[in-house]
């Protein structure tokens, strides 16, 4: 049987392992950030691409992506 | 005769203060929320950063959401960071606004003004209402306004440097050349600069650090507050003309005979 192989993307800086056939961005999310997601005002950039939050669920990541998920902060 | 109320019209939007408060720098929440109060600001700049549990707290227990939210793209240096960073907060806070700051170096952290003027033409495309922090140059700042920034916005002097007005004249040809919105951000050290600002005719002053970083920023909030409405009022007051010689005030006439 064909062992599993399992790759990484990168969230915020840091690498995650994720499954050789992707997963899903909206689970990516949840993971990393809990259920608190849509109480945040998040925003998410994909390769450098802005990915809206209607899109979250489609939106399979796959190995090398860069991930960029951020909010509000305290700012002059 | 009712007389006409003054208010600060941004994209359409009318405010009562004029004073656009930052939310950086305060020793606690409670401080920052005080000073807001005090400040009698309806308008407040915030920073998108990666996601963490101090963020999580500022945004969900820390700011009260009576304030209008100004995003801005501090820390960028490039056209193609800052263009994500307006998408990130139009998606985030469902505001087109965005304080447009591109600086060009780490020690002065001086605006880039031919990459924000590149970043500015295509956010314009974009739909975005942009507040451009730019130099105190006046011919950059009059085509930022020829552009269609919904405000103009002229450092005084480096950010959180306190140094108050560096170039006075400069400020008045901006004030005399262009007749959108100009409000003064960044340079500002104590409540007499903003007074001044006002005073030079400004729509109104956008601040943090001191307020922030002094020793009471609650109090030093209702200076600022104090200082920008005094400023405005002596604007719209009209100032005497000044005079190398004395003006008498009290008339000489009727006064008892020299002796």
């Amino acid at each position: 049987m064909k062992k599993m192989s399992k790759k990484k993307c990168f969230i915020n800086g840091a690498s995650f392992t994720i499954k050789n056939c992707g997963i899903q961005l909206e689970d990516l999310i949840t993971t990393t950030v809990g259920k608190k997601k849509n109480e945040l005002s998040l925003a998410v950039a994909v390769n450098n691409e802005l990915v809206q939050k209607s899109e979250w669920k489609s939106k399979v990541i796959k190995e090398g992506d860069v991930i960029e998920i951020v909010h509000p902060f305290f700012g002059g | 005769m009712s007389k006409k109320k003054d208010e600060l019209i941004i994209d359409g939007k009318k405010f009562a203060s004029r004073l656009i408060m930052g939310t950086s720098l305060y020793p606690n929440l409670e401080v920052l929320n005080k000073s807001l109060e005090a400040s009698d600001t309806e308008i407040i700049t915030v920073s998108m950063r990666r996601f963490n549990k101090e963020g999580e707290k500022f945004f969900l227990k820390g700011i009260k959401n009576k304030y209008t939210f100004l995003p801005n793209t501090a820390g960028c240096f490039t056209k193609k960071e800052a263009l994500l960073t307006a998408e990130l907060s139009r998606e985030s806070l469902k505001t087109e606004w965005i304080k447009l700051e591109l600086i060009s170096e780490n020690e002065m952290l001086l605006p880039d003004p031919i990459e924000l003027f590149a970043t500015c033409e295509e956010l314009v495309k974009k739909k975005f209402k942009i507040f451009a922090y730019c130099s105190d140059d006046p011919i950059l700042c009059k085509r930022l306004e020829e552009l269609g920034c919904a405000a103009v916005m002229p450092l005084i002097s480096p950010i959180g440097s306190g140094l108050g007005i560096r170039n006075e004249h400069n400020l008045e040809i901006i004030r005399s050349i262009c007749k959108g919105v100009i409000i003064v951000d960044a340079g500002i050290g104590t409540p007499s600069h903003a007074c001044k600002v006002m005073e030079l005719g400004f729509d109104g002053v956008l601040l943090n650090s001191s307020v922030a970083r002094s020793f009471d920023p609650i109090q030093m909030a209702t200076a600022m507050n104090l200082a920008v409405k005094s400023g405005r009022l002596s604007y719209l007051s009209g100032a005497i003309e000044k005079t190398k010689k004395a003006v008498r005030s009290t008339p000489f006439r009727g006064k008892i005979s020299n002796f």
